[in-house]
């Protein structure tokens, strides 16, 4: 009877409150993990009654808990980063160890030890906000004064049973508004991030289609030779047809140069389909030589058309890195436009790009040199920084892309003068190499 | 037709490949050069003596095609010039026909139409006074 008289303290709207916060527990995994963990200790609870731990006793198992939390939540933050979902779960399973071993050394009791640790994880929890660090650990040590202590202990009772049971409950309400806040901040993160994808890829995108403009009479070019080529293999094979001694082994050699022509002619469009498309990035093991090489196969007529001498210098080979072929070839290409640019408008006689690969400690290492006059600039500006040029026309955004693309891959770019050199500037990139850190 | 011998610069080797695939089937003689330097190299050593015409790519990568005309004219070599690019335009026309070539044709063109200039630039370089020939311009 006892039991009713308690379960009438509950008023109808707080049942509804605890019904609607366990649904929506269900929808997180973990969450819903620790509400079958809380049901099935209350319900232990009920059927074996354990006497009494001492407030000392959880007050040293809380501490040692919180210390846990707060020792994970330094080193998490000590590399000035947000704490990840990963670091919330770390802090709650070092302080769910933590009490675990205390109470297995105090109590030597297994079921109490383990209620003990579900609870004290919400407090390891907690740490990451202090708001509800404090009222967790409020409402923790009020229900465990009032069962253990303040309340009389009959022997067999449903009242103090249920008592555990509440306070199970009301942990897990209290974790349910938790992991409410945070699914909601998690969700917000993520639309904010992927924001910033889409509008990184957009500007990546634009940036292609001004290469893209820029190379447009390359490709014209690039194009009308095959055509020229298939154009007169025909005509070849028209007059060898129409000749009296027709040879007919002649005749499909020129058929069989026709079909590969055609073919090398719709290589170009694909490589230019390629550079082209606002392809979200995917990742693949790649060889940076190749990517050099298929950038400057891209950009090889409208190079040879502005008297600029480009020269290779690859590594025999290079490590192997992890990433986005397409935007690597696009950091290339940009570099290379760049230094072409800076070329044509100081005049440079003999003016020559160098392009070299090194196979770095960390991973490879690209090198673009110029022979051009080098880059005057404040050393407060970098030449990296978006809407920084030094061209009448340009649009600053060229190296601020290779930038962002380099670093996404996790590596780094940076330019130079050498100080031995009258007049070269070197644009290098490094990329760790995929067996060693990445992203 | 025989004993004609085509040379023919153009830096890409399917198109140079082409041409020549296409005189040789009209019964021509071919010599091939990937650029202007390599063209004038051949023109040191009177080897340009026994060529009967010159298609000549206008883009090319180092001295370009028209450049290429004025070194001839300045080494008073003289023979008739087709003169073949992807980007023709008026003014290139233009610049061509003043350094001496008899015509431009633009990229893609009919193979047939080739041949046909270059049988025209022949007979036009052929008569004693006519207007086209490279020769005049080294005189004047």
């Amino acid at each position: 009877m006892e039991k009713v008289d308690t379960a009438n303290q509950l008023s109808p709207d707080d049942l509804a409150l605890l019904l609607e916060r366990t649904i929506r527990l269900t929808l997180s995994p973990t969450a819903f993990l620790m509400m079958i963990t809380y049901a099935g200790l209350a319900i232990a609870h009920v059927f074996v009654l354990q006497p009494p731990a001492s407030i000392a006793m959880t007050a040293l198992a809380t501490t040692t808990s919180l210390l846990c939390g707060w020792v994970w939540r330094s080193v998490a933050t000590s590399n000035h980063r947000h704490l990840s979902a990963h670091d919330q779960l770390g802090v709650l399973a070092l302080a769910a160890l933590a009490n675990i071993a205390t109470h297995m050394v105090l109590l030597g009791d297994q079921l109490q030890t383990t209620y003990f640790a579900i609870c004290m994880l919400g407090c390891g929890f907690m740490m990451l906000n202090r708001k509800w660090f404090i009222a967790t650990l409020t409402a923790y040590l009020v229900v465990w004064i009032l069962v253990y202590h303040s309340l009389p202990r009959i022997e067999n009772s449903y009242h103090y049973e249920f008592m555990i049971g509440v306070t199970s409950i009301i942990s897990v309400a209290v974790h349910v508004t938790r992991f409410r806040t945070t699914t909601e901040a998690e969700r917000l993160r993520i639309t904010a991030n992927r924001q910033r994808e889409e509008a990184e890829a957009n500007l990546r995108h634009a940036s292609r289609l001004i290469t893209m403009g820029e190379l447009v009479a390359s490709i014209a070019h690039e194009l009308n030779q095959p055509l020229s080529a298939i154009s007169n293999y025909v005509a070849a094979g028209k007059i060898q047809l129409t000749a009296a001694d027709c040879n007919q082994a002649n005749v499909r050699l020129h058929l069989d140069k026709i079909g590969d022509t055609a073919l090398r002619a719709g290589e170009v469009i694909k490589r230019i389909r390629r550079l082209a498309s606002n392809t979200t990035s995917s990742r693949s093991e790649i060889d940076l030589n190749h990517v050099i090489r298929e950038a400057v196969t891209v950009m090889s007529t409208s190079l040879q058309h502005q008297d600029v001498n480009l020269c290779m210098k690859l590594a025999d080979s290079l490590p192997i890195v992890l990433g986005d072929e397409i935007q690597l070839q696009q950091v290339i290409i940009n570099l290379v436009q760049n230094g072409v640019e800076s070329l044509r408008s100081s005049n440079t006689p003999n003016a020559e790009l160098v392009l070299r690969t090194f196979s770095g400690e960390d991973g490879p290492l690209v090198t673009v040199s110029d022979n051009g006059p080098g880059i005057r600039i404040d050393p407060s500006h970098s030449v990296f920084d978006p809407f920084f040029t030094t061209k009448p026309n340009g649009m600053g955004m060229g190296l601020a892309i290779c930038r962002t693309i380099v670093e996404k891959h996790g590596g780094s770019i940076w330019c130079q003068t050498p100080p031995n050199a009258n007049s070269q500037t070197d644009f290098s990139f490094s990329i760790p190499s995929s067996d060693g850190p990445t992203l | 037709m025989t004993n004609v011998t085509v040379a023919i610069v153009d830096d890409h080797a399917r198109v140079r490949d082409s041409i020549a695939e296409l005189l040789l089937a009209v019964g021509y003689s071919v010599q091939t050069f990937r650029s202007g330097e390599e063209f004038v190299a051949y023109c040191h050593d009177d080897g340009w003596m026994c060529l009967s015409c010159l298609v000549l790519d206008v883009r090319l990568p180092g001295i370009n095609g028209i450049e290429l005309l004025s070194e001839l004219s300045r080494r008073a070599i003289a023979m008739p010039v087709v003169l073949i690019s992807g980007h023709a335009t008026h003014e290139v026309a233009e610049l061509g026909r003043r350094h001496g070539a008899a015509t431009l044709l633009e990229k893609p063109f009919d193979g047939e139409t080739l041949v046909e200039e270059i049988v025209h630039a022949m007979q036009a370089f052929a008569r004693p006074t006519g207007r086209e020939r490279p020769c005049t311009q080294v005189e004047r």
